[in-house]
């Protein structure tokens, strides 16, 4: 019987030893490199509506648009905003315009009768609408100032470092009279993206 | 019967045509949602002269809705020591945007897919060896709306060329700033200069610990330096607490070489803690003075009493 008792650790060596040395023996080292590619996304409304209802002192309505950025590239991102035409920022109805702010974004002004701008919070000097309204008299405190054409486009946010869901919040505001031809004017404005 | 019933609808309809007017003259914000996505953000690529490289970005559209987009070139230079952007070309300077091609101007996107836009890029035999920069840019195009603002969004990757020839490339550390008081969000600056004919990249890193050691911003930032120009590189903590004393310091390695930017210690206070502050400190010194005047108002009638018993003795 004794003889016999070498069998159990053989059996041992041959089941978890050896296979463990041939294992070790097969091992090999595998370095993976991954390589993450640099993204920038922009998401925004797409189309805004203004509509008001003018009165003989001026009407005035407020409304926003949400930009949305992600970024992954460590050096930030920069958004712009400018009106897409080269020539004028006004808003226009054929031969009809509603005139853009004389505000800028160093010095943006009370909406004056017949114009329209944009606002956003915590740049240059503005003072932006918390909420959405029509039609209501015209806000002696909210600053807007007229959009930048094509050439010359004004910085809205900068940031430093990856930015995941940033949001910029921009109002747009158009003030009329009476004095307006009724219609339906419109301008396109661009919000440029690009890493820093 | 027939009449309450008629008389109902009347009702019913006016209020829907109420309610339609109302709508019709509310300011409305945007309905549908576009997403772009724009991949890689900016590359780095050298070329020979009289030789071209063809390459390809990616759009992605993550959005719900399809749309058109448009691919286009245009050159990309700075402004200033804060880099503001510009894409117009400059007078008498070579437009980089005449060496990029593109085999189509427009493209569709469906939502959740990826469109892969090959472009070519020729660099003429006259050009001259240095650093050039361009930017090709993905702008959705959305239908014009009658009424309103139509929103274009654009995306851009930035290309920094370098055609290789003789060339300098040079730069210096020129200052690390952060103000001792500030208001949040903590930031400090970096400044770098390029001296030479190329652009090069700027690795800043920054820690900002508290006064027992502990890490609370781990920062880190590649910048592209541009020739000629001063890059003003910030490095900021976002949602800093309102109050707080913090020692930041890092390092800035570019060109091969790493420098140190020193430990600064700096103050964060918000408006509303200044205030709080200030209140605390007029309200010590109101409580001062009256304890003052109430010692002084005590002694004088202490010595008045002494003088009085004084003299009744």
């Amino acid at each position: 019987m004794k003889k016999y008792l070498f069998i159990l650790p053989a059996f041992l060596i041959v089941f978890f030893a050896v296979p463990a040395v041939i294992v070790s023996a097969a091992t090999s080292t595998t370095t993976i490199n991954v390589a993450v590619a640099s993204v920038i996304s922009i998401t925004s409304g797409g189309t805004l509506s203004l509509s008001v209802t003018p009165s003989g002192s001026g009407a005035q309505t407020v409304a926003n648009d949400t930009v949305t950025v992600s970024t992954n590239d460590s050096a930030g991102y920069t958004l712009q905003l400018a009106n897409s035409s080269a020539t004028t920022a006004a808003l226009t109805s054929g031969a009809n315009t509603i005139a853009a702010s004389a505000g800028t974004q160093g010095s943006p002004v009370v909406q004056a009768v017949n114009t329209w701008g944009y606002c956003v919070a915590g740049i240059g000097g503005f003072v932006c609408p918390s909420s959405s309204s029509a039609s209501q008299a015209i806000s002696a405190t909210y600053k807007f100032a007229g959009t930048p054409l094509s050439a010359a486009p004004n910085t809205i946010k900068t940031t430093a470092t990856t930015a995941t869901n940033d949001t910029t919040s921009v109002w747009y505001g158009v003030a009329v009279d009476t004095s307006k031809p009724s219609g339906t004017y419109s301008s396109t404005v661009t919000y440029t993206g690009t890493a820093n | 019967m027939t009449f309450h019933i008629k008389k109902s609808g009347l009702v019913a309809v006016a209020l829907i045509s109420l309610v339609s007017v109302l709508s019709s003259n509310s300011a409305k914000a945007a309905t549908t949602q576009q997403s772009l996505t724009l991949s890689p953000t900016s590359i780095v690529q050298s070329f020979d002269k009289d030789s071209s490289n063809n390459g390809s970005i990616q759009v992605i559209n993550q959005g719900s809705s399809a749309y058109d987009f448009s691919v286009y070139a245009t050159p990309y230079s700075v402004t200033g020591e804060e880099y503001k952007q510009d894409f117009s070309p400059i007078a008498g300077a070579v437009n980089i945007a005449d060496w990029f091609s593109f085999p189509s101007s427009s493209y569709h996107i469906e939502p959740g897919q990826t469109v892969a836009v090959p472009y070519t890029i020729t660099v003429p035999s006259g050009a001259l060896s240095g650093g050039y920069y361009g930017v090709i840019f993905a702008e959705v195009k959305n239908p014009a709306v009658v009424n309103g603002v139509t929103i274009k969004d654009r995306l851009g990757s930035i290309f920094y060329l370098t055609v290789n020839g003789p060339a300098v490339n040079r730069g210096s550390l020129l200052s690390w700033e952060v103000k001792p008081f500030q208001k949040p969000d903590l930031t400090g600056y970096v400044r770098i200069a390029d001296t030479g004919t190329l652009h090069f990249s700027a690795t800043v890193n920054a820690t900002v610990k508290d006064m027992f050691g502990f890490n609370k911003l781990t920062f880190t930032s590649v910048k592209e330096v541009l020739p000629q120009t001063v890059r003003k590189i910030p490095v900021t903590w976002t949602n800093t607490p309102f109050l707080g004393l913090y020692k930041i310091s890092g390092s800035v390695s570019y060109l091969g070489k790493t420098e140190t930017l020193g430990t600064k210690y700096v103050v964060v206070m918000s408006m509303v803690a200044r205030y709080v502050l200030s209140g605390l400190a007029i309200i010590l010194v109101v409580i001062l003075t009256i304890h003052e005047i109430t010692k002084f108002r005590r002694n004088k009638n202490k010595s008045k009493h002494a003088k009085y018993s004084k003299k009744k003795k």
